[in-house]
């Protein structure tokens, strides 16, 4: 399984001085795989802004920096992000595809779902606006919950706040295909996919 | 994902072992079967199932790890549901539990062992509207709802990802298209959807070291209907019928045997011509043609073999003879009045040689009769038996099959579900069955009438 990925070695890290292997250029948050520092990058610079837990290391399909297939499809996972919702945890993985176009899976207890971020303007500014089991149009709200983010490994396009509460809702529109609205830190963001089944998944 | 904890048991301090992940919401200790509510902090007791264990004993046990579907499961709860309406309808969802790839259930039903995970893909289909449905498409698999019930939790043991107390009710609707189903549950506060598939059991029990302790009951909606070799042998009879009838078609539009001889016969002579079949691959075809239907009619035809007559032709009757006692085989149907050209087929042996005799009738008609002796059209007598074998092959197989799907769904009490009843008559009339590929009867029907009609076109 191929992905041509070229890989920015032109940054160091500010904490230990080590290089930063950067498989997405617009990445703005990247963990020093050497000291384990948070790093935020912005345009040529970079800063330190702290240092990350370690996340425990648990069993998963997918694996950091290591292709897998999906109906035909090649996903090259670059960064992940837990969330904790008190007994357990749910794991958002950014990956990029063969055209470096950026998808999101999350993982939470074998149930995988596949989404890309998509602009949309919406009324709702949190989500205690929504009941499951009301419909908004072809939208019927299946599941709404919070977790906390308790940490991240590789790189992620945007800035993370660990400890910050993250609420999200699921929208089915049915045939698994889905819509998921996130709150967090007064910002709203939606992703449109599907529910996949990990079985499809070849690694 | 799976930490695997130890909390107390409330009421009894025992200690309890969680193995299934973070999605766990209620557990039963195992030594005082006190239901322990996990979502509160103070693991409340919920109720208690001490007194109905021995009830339920099953060869699966929480605890116990096996491989399904090639991945390793831990099984980590059970939950034991009888039908409302009959009680004694009992099966138990045992919680199956992977790190990799979460939840998942084995059923265990009267000996009969499922495999169901969640199903995400079922369209937006209202609970009430499932049932007006004839069928779903989900995943490109159509399902068709089978069966509705209510039934209530009776015994709970190990982890559950909800809370299930005893007596809380859930209904359900299951769709079918064996080997797998659909079922859609709808508990108070959420309505589910599952996808099931039938195990085989051997290797279910082998897989979790389990020791098997009931045959299954003969009937499931969702078994297959297993006749291995006999069905490969009715797919064999399917095709063996098809290229017959297809080669029998073929031949009898453009028969390409060979020309063997011709000759030209008037109202004055008596004409004899000798001719041999080289092979019996085909019936000899005897072609007469006259510029009018009454100069067709002014000669009568002889076919000989060694001076045994075997064949009369005149144009009122037209007959075969056997060839020791020179009796009437068979009569055959005469041309018709006003034809000017008329095909005669024969079934006659290779590489014997056959006089053929025409005499005029009446000599005062100016006539003249081209014949043309060929080699043509295929001889079914090779294949036709191929082709009645083929057919009771691959009747019985259907005949088997229906009967096992007939039976199925009496046993299922298909026929007595009035909600179901209308809707299964609606999905599948009488004509649809007949006509479907499944029943059969519409596809052996057609292949009888045709391979009658091709025998009887062949036949002389």
């Amino acid at each position: 399984m191929l992905l041509k990925t070229d890989i920015d070695k032109s940054k160091n890290c500010p904490q230990c001085g080590d290089t930063l292997a950067l498989y997405f250029k617009y990445s703005k948050l990247i963990k020093c795989q050497s000291c384990g520092s948070s790093i935020f990058l912005e345009d040529e610079s970079v800063k330190l802004i702290g240092k990350s837990s370690v996340l425990t290391t648990e069993p998963s399909l997918i694996q950091l920096h290591k292709p897998f297939k999906y109906k035909k499809k090649t996903y090259l996972p670059l960064g992940k992000i837990r969330y904790s919702y008190g007994r357990g945890f749910w794991e958002e993985w950014f990956l990029k595809d063969e055209k470096n176009k950026e998808f999101w899976l999350s993982i939470d207890e074998g149930d995988f779902v596949l989404e890309e971020k998509v602009k949309l303007s919406l009324p709702f500014k949190s989500s205690h606006d929504f009941k499951v089991g009301s419909s908004y149009g072809k939208y019927v709200v299946t599941e709404k919950g919070e977790g906390r983010c308790v940490g991240f490994e590789g790189e992620l396009p945007e800035n993370l706040a660990i400890g910050e509460l993250h609420h999200y809702v699921h929208l089915s529109q049915g045939a698994g295909k889905l819509t998921t609205i996130e709150f967090s830190n007064n910002q709203t963001q939606t992703f449109n996919g599907e529910w996949i089944d990990p079985f499809e998944i070849e690694s | 994902m799976s930490n695997i904890k130890s909390i107390k048991c409330t009421n009894c301090a025992a200690p309890l072992d969680l193995l299934g992940g973070g999605r766990v919401e209620s557990i039963t200790c195992k030594y005082c079967k006190s239901l322990i509510d996990l979502t509160n902090s103070n693991y409340k007791v919920l109720t208690n199932f001490k007194s109905v264990k021995e009830l339920h004993k099953l060869p699966f046990e929480v605890g116990m790890r096996g491989k399904v579907k090639g991945i390793d499961y831990t099984i980590i709860g059970r939950v034991t549901y009888a039908d409302v309406e009959y009680p004694h309808g009992e099966w138990t969802d045992f919680l199956l539990f992977s790190p990799l790839y979460g939840y998942a259930y084995l059923t265990y039903e009267e000996g009969h062992l499922l495999y169901s995970k969640r199903e995400r893909k079922f369209p937006n289909i209202s609970w009430s509207n499932i049932p007006q449905h004839s069928n779903i498409l989900i995943n490109e698999t159509n399902f068709v709802p089978f069966d509705s019930y209510e039934a209530k939790v009776v015994y709970v043991e190990g982890e559950l990802t909800w809370i299930a107390k005893r007596n809380d009710k859930t209904s359900f609707i299951d769709l079918i298209q064996a080997p797998y189903g659909i079922s859609v549950e709808k508990s108070r506060d959420e309505i589910e959807y599952y996808k099931a598939e039938y195990l085989e059991h051997d290797a279910t029990y082998e897989a979790f070291a389990a020791k098997k302790e009931e045959e299954p009951q003969e009937f499931h909606a969702l078994k297959p209907f297993e006749r291995p070799y006999l069905k490969s042998l009715s797919i064999i009879a399917y095709w063996v019928m098809f290229l017959i009838a297809l080669m029998a078609l073929g031949v009898s539009i453009d028969g390409s045997g060979k020309k063997i001889k011709s000759v030209s016969a008037n109202n004055q002579l008596i004409q004899t011509l000798e001719f041999t079949p080289h092979s019996n691959k085909y019936l000899v075809n005897l072609e007469l043609k006259a510029k009018s239907a009454k100069a067709l009619n002014n000669f009568n035809i002889q076919i000989h073999q060694n001076q045994h007559l075997l064949f009369s032709l005149t144009p009122t009757a037209a007959y075969t003879f056997e060839y020791e006692n020179k009796k009437v085989k068979k009569r055959l149907q005469i041309w018709e009045k006003h034809a000017k050209k008329v095909r005669v087929l024969l079934n006659l042996d290779k590489n014997k040689t056959y006089k053929l005799t025409i005499s005029p009738i009446d000599k005062n008609i100016n006539s003249t009769l081209f014949v043309t002796v060929k080699e043509e059209y295929s001889n079914l007598s090779y294949i036709k038996w191929f082709f009645v074998l083929s057919v009771i092959l691959w009747s019985i197989y259907k005949f088997i099959s229906w009967r096992y799907r007939q039976k199925v769904d009496n046993e299922r009490g298909i026929y007595h579900d009035v909600n179901f009843n209308q809707n299964y008559h609606n999905a599948s009339s009488i004509w649809e069955k007949f006509w479907s590929f499944d029943f059969g009867l519409g596809n052996i029907f057609f292949l009888i009438v045709f391979g009658i009609l091709i025998m009887l076109e062949y036949s002389n």
